[in-house]
């Protein structure tokens, strides 16, 4: 059984989410106070995608390719994540506040 | 896709709240969004001078109408700005800044404040009279209320408020039926009611994203949505393409309901759609001949299981003939006997459901800003 739900301040929640770089670069801003600035490439790369997910690292690297990465949308969905439409047509992962905050601490 | 110029174009020929200053510049565009050639805008206005608002909204509404590719245009008045919607934004000067790069505006739906979902894990704990009885009673504290019954197969509350004429649709808007003070609109309205709905998955999901999205709402403080019982197809869709504000659990105490009724908020947790609170149905059974209380499905387990989540306990709603007979007969009890004791229970959680609505919100989604 899991814990309460109730109060977790642990959360991490987003008050700000800012694409620069000509949509290269998400800076996300959390009410921890947290700072992460995420390149799109680095993005696409960790994209939770269903179709991603039988891709090795390697492979993930190799659909990718050398090029930059842009970010050319980036869509709310719901309460909970964003779903950005990547450069290369790739539309298809949706990141929770969590997922975005774990790719910034562990420096992605 | 209509072309954005020519809606800013359009826009910019209508005058403002000021009466003086085009629209597009104004500052006053709370939100704008299309969607197969309809086009939903949103004017923020001071709430005193609504009423003199009104020419200009159906002036901009005129002149949406008119661009090319336009189908239907609904420009509603609203006290609030869209979450995350520009503060001021000029677009007749600053057309596709950066064409590289645009954020969707969240897709609240049109003239909406809140939007709440009414669920339960398991069905048939009465959650769709709970959801009737507790619009009812919010239209009673005052505000304008909605009801859509997103049970799609299981369509109840054409039954519950006595409704049997189809909806009109105007300008491709199918245009909700007031029963009770409250705006309904479900797709039992739009079938037989012995026929069948046999949806797979993506139908389901469409049917909801349009009884949400292309029906005519008007300006409402609350829109109440009767989920169907689980964790499915529906509840997904819901949490995924509409801001709610929050979700309100129905269970019996009985624990083979509560099970589920934690499935429930751990489900709206996932999606961090806060849990304004669990309300207790057939709570307890007082006899009508000897007055003598019995807790058929036990009693206390959800306001227990409030407390264990952290969540509000809003209410005990007991099992009851005169709910159940006024629920058939199309006329909920708070409707039928606004003054009678369980009218009084339905209006204590509406006044809480409120007070919560009204409180600013702890945790609303991030802006997100481009360039």
């Amino acid at each position: 059984m899991s814990e309460p739900t109730a109060p977790k301040k642990a959360d991490p929640w987003p008050t700000q989410l800012r694409l620069t770089e000509e949509g290269q670069l998400l800076t996300v801003t959390f009410d921890s106070g947290e700072v992460f600035a995420l390149s799109s490439r680095n993005l696409r790369l960790a994209t939770p995608s269903a179709e991603a997910k039988r891709l090795s690292p390697a492979e993930r690297e190799a659909q990718i390719g050398d090029r930059p990465v842009r970010i050319t949308e980036i869509e709310p969905v719901g309460n909970y994540a964003i779903r950005p439409t990547f450069d290369d047509g790739h539309s298809t992962g949706i990141f929770t506040w969590a997922h975005l905050a774990e790719l910034g601490r562990t420096g992605k | 896709m209509i072309d954005e110029n020519a809606i800013a174009e359009a826009l910019g020929a209508v005058n403002g709240p000021d009466g003086r200053t085009p629209l597009t510049r104004s500052g006053a565009i709370a939100g704008l969004t299309q969607r197969e050639g309809k086009v939903y805008l949103s004017i923020l206005v001071d709430p005193t001078a609504a009423a003199k608002a009104e020419p200009m909204r159906k002036a901009a509404e005129e002149a949406l109408r008119a661009v090319e590719g336009v189908a239907a245009a609904i420009v509603t008045l609203t006290s609030e700005r869209a979450p995350g919607a520009p503060a001021a934004r000029s677009h007749s000067h600053a057309p596709a800044a950066n064409p590289a790069a645009r954020p969707r505006v969240p897709e609240s739906v049109a003239g909406v404040r809140h939007l709440i979902a009414v669920a339960s894990g398991k069905g048939g704990v009465g959650k769709s009279t709970v959801a009737a009885n507790l619009a009812i009673a919010m239209a009673q504290e005052g505000w304008r209320v909605g009801l859509l019954d997103a049970d799609v197969f299981g369509p109840s509350a054409p039954r519950l408020f006595g409704l049997t004429e189809k909806p009109k649709v105007e300008q491709s808007f199918l245009v909700p039926l007031l029963a009770h003070g409250v705006k309904v609109i479900s797709i039992g309205l739009m079938i037989e009611e012995e026929a069948p709905v046999v949806w797979r998955g993506p139908m389901v999901m469409s049917a909801v994203t349009q009884l949400l999205r292309e029906v005519a709402w008007g300006e409402l403080d609350c829109l109440v949505v009767d989920m169907p019982p689980g964790t499915g197809d529906v509840q997904l869709t819901l949490a995924q393409s509409a801001p709610l504000a929050g979700a309100i659990i129905v269970s019996t105490p009985q624990d083979l309901a509560l099970i589920d009724a934690r499935r429930g908020i751990a489900m709206f947790d996932k999606v961090k759609i806060p849990v304004l609170g669990i309300i207790e149905n057939m709570s307890y059974f007082i006899c009508p001949h000897c007055q003598g209380r019995s807790d058929i499905f036990a009693h206390g387990g959800a306001r227990h299981e409030a407390e264990k989540r952290g969540v509000a306990f809003l209410g005990e709603v007991p099992l009851d003939m005169e709910i159940r007979e006024t629920s058939d007969a199309g006329r909920p009890v708070a409707a039928a006997f606004p003054d009678g004791p369980h009218a009084k229970i339905f209006r204590a959680i509406a006044r809480n459901v409120i007070g919560q609505l009204d409180a600013p919100a702890q945790r609303v989604a991030p802006k997100i800003l481009i360039g």
